[in-house]
């Protein structure tokens, strides 16, 4: 990831800067606008999956290179991302406070945070700020943009590649510990289907909080279609 | 459906999701499938035991039951569900649509498509 190619502007901040903890950060998002969105906790040890979200967002717009993208936010843990439009994964690393001159905003770090470029068309992403309502991103590429969902996983990212399959079809994608509504979109798929990975055979469904150790020979299956009546 | 196909239907559903036997209540009946270990999405119970009874195969999908024990993480189950009394067993099943054609009729795939139910947390 090629943060200085991808970020539009990096986020104004007035005023001193200074590690946060986790549950400090918590608190002052309780007292804050938007406390309520909070479903869960930024994990202190890494490990699980982290589901930021904002389903409903709607900046309807298609966005040029190098623009940043503010979106509604909510924060969810393990929480499945519901029908993300994008879903980013990245690797925590810590938060922080910034006075903004309008307030204290608080903000998560994250270091190779990236898009499913190949699914989505876009070439690079940078997280760089976000408070109880607003991510803020940058992206590269053009693409109508109405809803980002962020996961972070405990673990970076290989730049390994896995040749795995997907029904017939022979697919190259990033190696290493994937949350499966990521894999989804890395696929190409449609976020509402089954993934399904076959093992000698055996066809297990996979859950979109679901987080595998993606490598070469694996082969999927995305089933979908129907619906409850 | 004669004894070859059942035999078929029961041996490609083992290979797809675990051991499967072929629980009818006699030849002449419907071909009944007991899957004994079927892996479910979370965040529903799994693996659990699932049912299949084959009623005017291919032509028709098979029906699918669940074991009563299945819920979510609410401890709730299926959404638009009733238990039946089958095979002297109380199975739940559960509304869910999807498209069907006799052609290229796939029990496996069947089965898949039944399970993409479970991707919905309720």
């Amino acid at each position: 990831m090629h943060h200085a190619e991808t970020v539009g502007r990096a986020p104004k901040c007035v005023g001193s800067s200074r590690p946060l903890g986790v549950d400090r950060w918590l608190r002052g998002r309780r007292r804050g606008v938007g406390s309520e969105r909070v479903g869960g906790r930024i994990p202190e040890a890494a490990g699980r999956p982290l589901f930021l979200s904002c389903p409903q967002a709607d900046v309807g717009a298609h966005k040029r290179v190098r623009e940043a993208v503010q979106v509604p936010l909510a924060l969810r843990e393990a929480a499945v991302v519901e029908d993300p439009v994008l879903v980013l994964q990245g690797v925590y690393r810590g938060a922080e406070e910034v006075e903004t001159g309008r307030g204290l905003v608080a903000g998560v770090e994250l270091e190779e945070a990236r898009l499913p470029s190949r699914a989505l068309g876009v070439a690079g992403v940078r997280l760089f700020a976000y408070n109880a309502n607003t991510l803020r991103l940058g992206v590269t590429g053009s693409r109508k943009i109405r809803g980002v969902g962020m996961e972070t996983t405990g673990q970076a990212k290989g730049k390994a590649e896995a040749h795995v399959k997907l029904g017939d079809d022979e697919r190259i994608i990033p190696a290493g510990d994937t949350v499966v509504s990521f894999l989804k979109a890395e696929l190409g798929v449609d976020p509402a289907v089954t993934l399904f990975l076959m093992v000698g055979g055996k066809r297990t469904p996979l859950a979109n909080d679901q987080v595998i150790d993606v490598r070469s020979g694996m082969h999927f299956e995305a089933i979908g279609g129907g619906g409850v009546s | 459906m004669n004894a070859d196909e059942r035999e078929t239907i029961v041996a490609a559903l083992a290979v797809a999701f675990g051991p499967a036997e072929d629980v009818s209540p006699a030849p002449d009946q419907p071909l009944h499938v007991l899957v004994h270990a079927a892996e479910l999405p979370g965040p529903w119970t799994s693996p659990a035991r699932a049912l299949l009874r084959f009623t005017d195969w291919p032509k028709t999908r098979p029906e699918f039951f669940i074991d009563r024990s299945v819920v979510n993480a609410a401890g709730d189950p299926p959404r638009s569900s009733s238990e039946q009394a089958i095979l002297g067993g109380s199975w739940r099943q559960f509304s869910f649509g999807f498209p069907w054609a006799e052609d290229g009729a796939d029990p496996v795939r069947a089965v898949q498509l039944w399970l993409t139910r479970f991707s919905e947390p309720t």
